[in-house]
Order: structure tokens, then sequence, then C-alpha cells
């Protein structure tokens, strides 16, 4: 798949402070999570790949080409912003429509294109109100409709679910997963690594302005091998579990509790192809299985280590 | 949110045309403007000088009866021209590009894909619109008031004295409403910038014995009035002081009108200049 | 479990003891320190102050030691001699300096404060309307004294040391009591108005724009008026001739500006502080009432 956006040394420094530091990226299209704590460098990269900044160094393609002042590149971008500003005396729907005239749609498109994208966020009802009216989740549904109101090819999300309640949350998940899926290239940033997790497998982590890592979630986790791999495995007999894992090279150790046994070990696939076999054979009766630590976060705490 | 993605049609590719978003950033900005309150502040400042004539009606025939002319004259000069103008250049222009600066709304409209001119050329002929929505019918108006006044009659000659007025406003505000919104675009705090270029610079530059004042905008607006207004039935005397100022001013008409278009047209261009380069967003200060 | 109103709420403890407002002039007062751009405009108001200082040092020196020609020529030069009248024109000419320097400092004080929901953090501590507005209003009175009384009275003093003795004392023991007035005179209406401007506007430019367009706009008129009607008296209705005349009066100099009593001029600069101080109050209390 050929990339979307590719940042070959790409540099961006305020006076003496260093935003991104010498990043080589490509991104492809499906949904790509950008993923950082604050000041990670997340807007910047953003703000960089919309051609708001120039690069201080390095170069920033999107779509094969410079994206500052390009309107062949900005024609086929989206951009729900993370900051909570919008014009004064506005309303929803108002706003909607003006940033889909700036696409160069005619009126009657404009008009059409943002009732719909109101629809697709659920602010029908409250379109005609003025935004300083709106409650912060509304503020953020209506950012989002201004992005996704002319179908872009291309969709920034910065921070999108920002201020919503958890209904909106899961609904914003569900929409991103589906935009994946219909062949749209979303760069989702957040710096609440379940959020990412919910979207997408695929992400960048971002710390001080350089990448940690680029990939999977799962595959990163496997990169990882000095940090052990905790998986907590419920079944009838704990202790006959524990006694097959025992006599493995790989394990590190292992704990019990309520029905069920945390095994720490050094080869995740060795451990899963083990415990297949095992479940395959009705050796033992495994009514559920977890990994402890191999979300986000813990990959994440483990690189920044 | 709801999962209807289909409904919705991929943008085609092709760009619409330019002329398209010239006149929709006017009509964007246009809207704006004329929905907020404060351009009723405006309104009612550029039309407080009818007041005056409309009082001194009130005053007895004997005081002010026969200063009519004297009165209009005065109102348009000291008044229109060298308060009003430059306030209500200042009042809209600079608020232009900075109003989205300043609400960091900027980001919103610099990811669309249209062009940096036309979106500053469309607003740019929105604070044309819009200031001279005010300022012209405040000069007819306060024309209106001053023939209430003796010695200045509803007259063709007089209606095209106003008209004179009208069309050097007008150039003026070209001039001062590009300089307004480039510095709105350029500088951070345009007010304190603007007040001192245009307030106390152009004064200064004015009493400043030399060239100096050639760096100003209120030379060539000052240059573009009708020569000896108030005299103006005297057609010898009106000549001879028309080369007078002429000499005086080193400019004529012609040539000042022709600076305020070059004048406009140049900080047009900075300020198109400026909204490509600069980098406006607000995360370089959360950032850092 | 109890479920509580989690919105801010003004606090309705009992308010702390002391001078609650000096928590925002000392926080007002630093940020604008550490605004290159403000610390540029003090730097040109010293321009000022030091032609003044080598005005007044060349004129004492010449007086008190000097019996040279060519010095003591140089004593009656207009320009240079030191009286009543030095501190007179120095804070006239200071005041377009507190103008500009007021309005950087105070167009976005307020407003940006309801940008920002600053107002609803402020009136969920121990900080009523009061304090708040105090606080805004004693920055820029302070920024104001900082250009016009401080130097001007530092310069009667310089004045007194330089020239020491019982005639220049009695000469000039009344003088810091009218650069108090009148500096009073310059700095108040000029940070109320801005304050309530900012107050009444929602962005710190069209603040700026309005409160800069009714003070020239009424310098504008205060100028056309008196000549179109021929009566010197209506120059009162420009705030900037108004705080003249009263300057005049306080400096005990002859009167260039127009002939009404110096009252009427004080009476307009009250009414204008008063109208700016209810414009103000009212927008804070709306606002603390909503928070």
């Amino acid at each position: 798949m050929s990339a979307i956006i590719e940042a070959q040394g790409l540099s961006k420094w305020f006076g003496e402070v260093v935003a991104v530091n010498n990043l080589d990226v490509s991104i492809e299209p499906g949904v790509t999570g950008l993923l950082g704590p604050n000041g990670a460098g997340k807007s910047t990269f953003i703000k960089l790949a919309l051609g708001l900044y120039s690069p201080s160094r390095g170069t920033m393609s999107v779509f094969g080409e410079p994206p500052r002042n390009n309107l062949r590149v900005l024609r086929r971008i989206g951009y729900c912003p993370e900051f909570d500003r919008f014009p004064e005396n506005t309303t929803g729907y108002e706003f909607v429509y003006w940033l889909n005239r700036f696409y160069g749609m005619t009126g009657a498109e404009a008009t059409r294109r943002a009732e719909e994208a109101c629809e697709r966020v659920k602010m029908t009802e409250r379109m005609d109100d003025l935004i300083e009216t709106y409650s912060r989740g509304m503020r953020q549904r209506i950012k989002i409709a201004q992005a996704l109101a002319p179908s872009p090819e291309l969709l920034f999300l910065d921070e999108p679910m920002a201020g919503l309640d958890p209904e909106g949350r899961e609904e914003m998940f569900a929409l991103i997963r589906e935009l994946g899926e219909n062949g749209r290239a979303v760069i989702v940033s957040s710096h609440i690594l379940y959020e990412i997790e919910r979207v997408t497998s695929h992400v960048v982590l971002l710390h001080n302005g350089c990448i940690l890592a680029r990939g999977r979630v799962h595959d990163m986790r496997e990169l990882i091998d000095e940090h052990p791999l905790a998986v907590t495995v419920g079944c009838g007999s704990p202790r006959d579990l524990a006694r097959h894992f025992a006599e493995d090279g790989a394990t590190l150790s292992i704990e019990f509790e309520d029905g069920r046994v945390t095994v720490r070990t050094r080869d995740p696939n060795g451990f899963f192809e083990k415990l297949n076999r095992l479940v395959a054979d009705k050796a033992v009766d495994v009514t559920s299985f977890a990994c402890a630590d191999a979300d986000l976060q813990s990959v994440f705490q483990y690189l920044v280590r | 949110m709801s999962a209807t993605l289909d409904k919705v049609e991929a943008m085609p590719a092709a760009n619409a045309p330019y002329l398209r978003f010239l006149a929709m950033s006017a009509h964007h900005a246009l809207v704006t403007t004329l929905r907020r309150k404060r351009t009723i502040l405006a309104g009612v400042v550029a039309l407080l000088p009818v007041v005056i004539p409309l009082v001194l009606t009130v005053f007895t025939e004997g005081a002010f009866g026969r200063e009519g002319n004297k009165i209009f004259v005065m109102l348009m000069e000291d008044i229109y021209v060298k308060a009003l103008l430059p306030l209500l250049a200042m009042f809209f222009g600079i608020m232009l590009i900075g109003e989205d600066v300043e609400s960091q709304t900027i980001p919103y409209l610099l990811t669309r894909p249209v062009p940096r001119s036309a979106m500053v050329l469309g607003r740019f002929a929105s604070l044309l619109l819009i200031a001279a929505g005010l300022i012209v019918p405040g000069v007819f108006l306060t024309f209106a008031a001053c023939t209430a006044l003796g010695n200045f009659a509803f007259s063709a000659a007089n209606l095209r004295l106003m008209l004179h007025y009208d069309g050097a406003l007008l150039m003026g505000l070209l001039g001062y409403g590009a300089f307004c919104m480039w510095l709105g675009a350029f500088f951070k705090r345009p007010i304190i910038t603007g007040v001192m270029a245009l307030f106390f610079w152009q004064r200064l530059a004015l009493y400043v014995p030399g060239l100096i004042d050639f760096f100003t905008i209120e030379k060539y607006v000052v240059a573009l009035l009708p020569p000896l207004a108030e005299a103006r039935e005297a057609p010898m005397l009106r000549t001879a002081l028309a080369e007078y100022q002429k000499k005086l001013f080193l400019v004529g008409a012609t040539k000042s009108a022709i600076a305020l278009v070059i004048i406009a047209s140049v900080l047009i261009l900075l300020t198109v200049l400026v909204v490509r380069r600069r980098e406006y967003s607000q995360a370089k200060a959360m950032e850092s | 479990m109890p479920i509580y109103e989690q919105t801010y709420r003004a606090y309705d403890g009992k308010p702390l003891q002391g001078f609650r407002w000096w928590v925002m002039v000392k926080q007002e007062l630093r940020i604008l320190f550490g605004t290159r751009a403000f610390v540029y405009l003090l730097i040109v108001a010293v321009i000022h102050t030091s032609f003044r200082v080598f005005q007044i040092t060349v004129y004492d020196m010449v007086s008190v030691s000097s019996q040279t020609p060519a010095l003591m020529a140089l004593k009656n030069v207009a320009m240079m001699q030191v009286d009543e009248r030095t501190f007179f024109d120095y804070l006239r000419i200071q005041s377009s300096l507190v103008f500009i320097v007021t309005l950087f400092a105070g167009s976005g004080m307020i407003c940006n404060d309801f940008r920002d929901n600053l107002i609803e953090i402020y009136f969920s501590k121990p900080l009523t309307r009061l304090d708040y507005i105090a606080g805004k209003t004693i920055t820029l009175v302070l920024v104001g004294a900082l250009l016009t009384a401080i130097p001007d009275t530092l310069l009667v003093v310089l004045h007194n040391l330089l020239a020491p003795g019982r005639e220049t004392l009695r000469e000039t023991y009344w003088i810091p009591f009218s650069i108090l007035a009148f500096s009073a005179c310059i700095v108040l209406p000029c940070a109320l108005g801005v304050l309530a401007s900012s107050a009444l506007f929602s962005s710190e430019r069209y603040a700026g724009i309005a409160v800069f367009m009714i003070l020239f706009g009424n310098s504008a008129l205060g100028t056309a008026l008196p000549e179109l009607v021929r009566n010197p008296n209506f120059s009162i209705i420009s705030l900037p001739m108004a705080v003249n005349r009263v300057g005049e009066t306080l400096f005990a100099q002859p009167r260039k500006s127009f002939p009404l009593h110096w009252g009427w001029s004080a009476l307009f600069i009250g009414l204008v502080c008063a109208f700016c101080c209810w414009a103000l109050a009212s927008r804070i209390r709306r606002a603390e009432r909503a928070s």
C-alpha cells in the first residue's frame, strides 16, 4: 500500500523548543493512531501535515506533495482541531455551511452537505442554535461535522474524544472504525491510550517529538522481549495449568488468584501455542484469558522507560 | 454518530473557479460583520456628524443661518477625512484577518482549499462595502442637514461637491483599509501600532518640514479634496489656489489617486504574503 | 451515593481579611512586565523622563554654581527653564503614552478572562466582584502612575536636591499634590474607560479600537464644535481638553483652553469615571451571577 503521508527527517522547532525532532515516518490508508503524552508533538505533526506549519528541517509530503498552501492537497483533507474555538455569534449549521463554502461548494451543495454532516453527528436538532449555547460535547460534534462534511479522503482528528460523554465516545469509535473500513485514511491523535486502542491497532508512538515506535500494538509488544508478558487465565484447575507452564524455561513467575492463574512469560508465542494445544487436548478447561499488560499503556511505559 | 457514510459522496477533484471563492469570501465577511452588534456602534459613530448641523439649526438664524457651506466643508474635512475615515478603517480593517487570528479560528480557514489571495481580496471588498455603506449615507445625511442652514442649497454644484468628498473618502478608504488589514494580519497587537501609525505618526509627519509626509496616507487623501471648497464660487481664486495646493503638496489629485491605488495594492499583496507565510496557530504557545 | 453540583460556585464562605485584590494586581503586573512590548513602551517613557532630568540638572547647576555668561544665557532659554510649567508639561506629554500603555495593558484584561472562563475560576475563590474590579483598576492605575505621578514627583525631588534651599522648597512644595491630582485626572478615566470597554467587548482588539474611537471622535468633536458654534466652551466635551483645563488650574498656569470654570471639567471627568465604573461593575455582576 502506498503511503499517504511521508515525512523524512522532519523537524519543527519554536525558538528553543523542539516540537518534532527528526521524524521519518510514512502513514498508509486506514486508521492510524497518533499517540503520546501532552507535548509529545502530535498536534505539531498534524499541523505540519495540514500545511499550517512549514518544517524547520526535513520534508513532509501528503498525497505525494508538500501540503503548505497546496490547494490540491487541502481539497482532499478534513481537519477536526483540538482547540475549542469557534467564530462568534454563529450557529452550528452556519459554521459547517460556511466552511463548506470555503471548499468551493455552491450554496445548495454546501447546505445539503452541512445538513447531512449535522445529521451524522446527531446535531440536527440543535444545529440552528448558537454555538455559544452548546455543551462541550456538542461543540466537539459540530467540529467533527465540519471535518466530515466535504467527505475528505484523509481526515485528521486531533483529540476527537475530548469532551464527549461515554455514549458519544462509543459512537465516535464506531464512526472512526467505519471511516477506516470504507477506505478513508484517518489520523487520530490522543494521549489516552484506551481511546486509540478502541479504534485501531496501528499506532505511531511519539514522545518528546521523536518516534518511539510504529506499527501494530501486538507487534510492538513482541519486540519488547525484555519485558515479560503477563497472561491471566481463568480455569477450573489452576494448579494443573500452572504445572504445565512451570516446566517451561521461558516462564518467570506464576501467581494464583480465585480460579485464575497469572503467568509471566518471556516467550508469548510459545506460551499461546502451548495453551492452544492444552485446550485442544482438553488437558485444561480454560474459561477466560487476558493479557494483563499487552495494552498500549504497558507498551508505552516500557518504551519510555 | 450515525453510520451513514455512503450518503455523502466525495468532493469532485477539480477546484472551484477563483471568482466563486472571491465572492464567497466577501459574502461571508459581509454577513458575519453585519451581524455583529459592534457594527451598530460603528454606524452610530459614522452618523454622529449629521447631528451637528441638525443641532445648529436649533440655534438662531442670525448666528448660524449663513454658515451651511462652511459647516459642511468643515465637517467633511475635519471630521470625516481626518477622524472618521481612519477610525472606521481601523475598526473594520484590523479585524478582517485579525479577528480569526485573535479568536484562533484561522486554522479552520487555512485548512480549506481556498486561494489565500481570494480570501484576502474578498474580505477587503467586504470592508469597502461596509465602510462605504456607512460613510456615503453619512455624508449625504450631513449634506442634507447642512442645507437646512443658510448659504447651502440642494443644488447640482453642491451635490457635485458632496460627490467629490465621497470619492475622496472612498479613495482614502482604499488606502487606510488596506493598511489596517495588513496591520491586523501582521502584528500581534495591531491596535497600538495602528494608533501610533495613523494618529501619531501622521500628525507628526505633517508638521515636520521636508518630504517625510510622503510616508503618510493622509497626505494623498487631503490632496484629493476639492481645493478651497469654501470659496469654490470664485473660479479664478479656485484655480490659483489649486495650483498653489499642488505646489504645496507636490502631488496633484490624479497622482494622489494613483498613489493611493498603489499603496492599497502593495498592502493587499503584503497581506496575502503574510497570510501565506505566517504560521498562525495557538499550538506554538501551548507546546512551549 | 449523593450527587453534588460540580460546576463552579461563587465562594460563600467568610472572605479572607486583608487586601485580596493585591493578588490580582501582582498577577497582572507579573504578566505585563513579562511582555517585551510593554517593557519597550516603558523604555520610550524613559526617554522623555531622561530629557527632563537633563533639563533640570543643567538648569539647577547653572543657577547654583555657574557664572559663565553662556551658561547663564542657557538658563534664560524658555525650553530649559524649570518651574511648575515643566512638571505640568511633563504630565501633558506623558498623557499620550499613558493612553497607549493603558490600551496595551488593559484592553484584554477582562475580555480575555471571559474568553478563557477565568471569571468563573476567580469567583469560585474567596474573591469578590469588588476585589476583581479593584485589582484590575489598581494595576492600570499603578502602570499609569509609573508613567506620570512617580517620575514627575521624583523630578520635583531632583530639582530640590540639585538646588537646595528654602526658596526652591517654597516654590515647589505644593507641586507634588498637583501632580498627584492631575495624574489621577489623566490615569483614572483612561484606566476605567479601557477596562469598561474590555468588559463590554468580547475581543481585545475591538475593545481597544472602541475606546480609541470614542476618545478620538470625542476629541475631534471637541475641536470642531467650538469653531462651528463660535463658543470655545464647547471644548469641554473633549475629555483631553477637560483634563487639560483642570491641569492648568492645578499648576496655576495661564488659561489657554476654554474659559468655563474648571469645576465643570472636573465634574465631567468624574461623570466619565462614574459611567465607566457603572458599566464595568454591571458587566462583572452579570458574569458573577451567571457563574
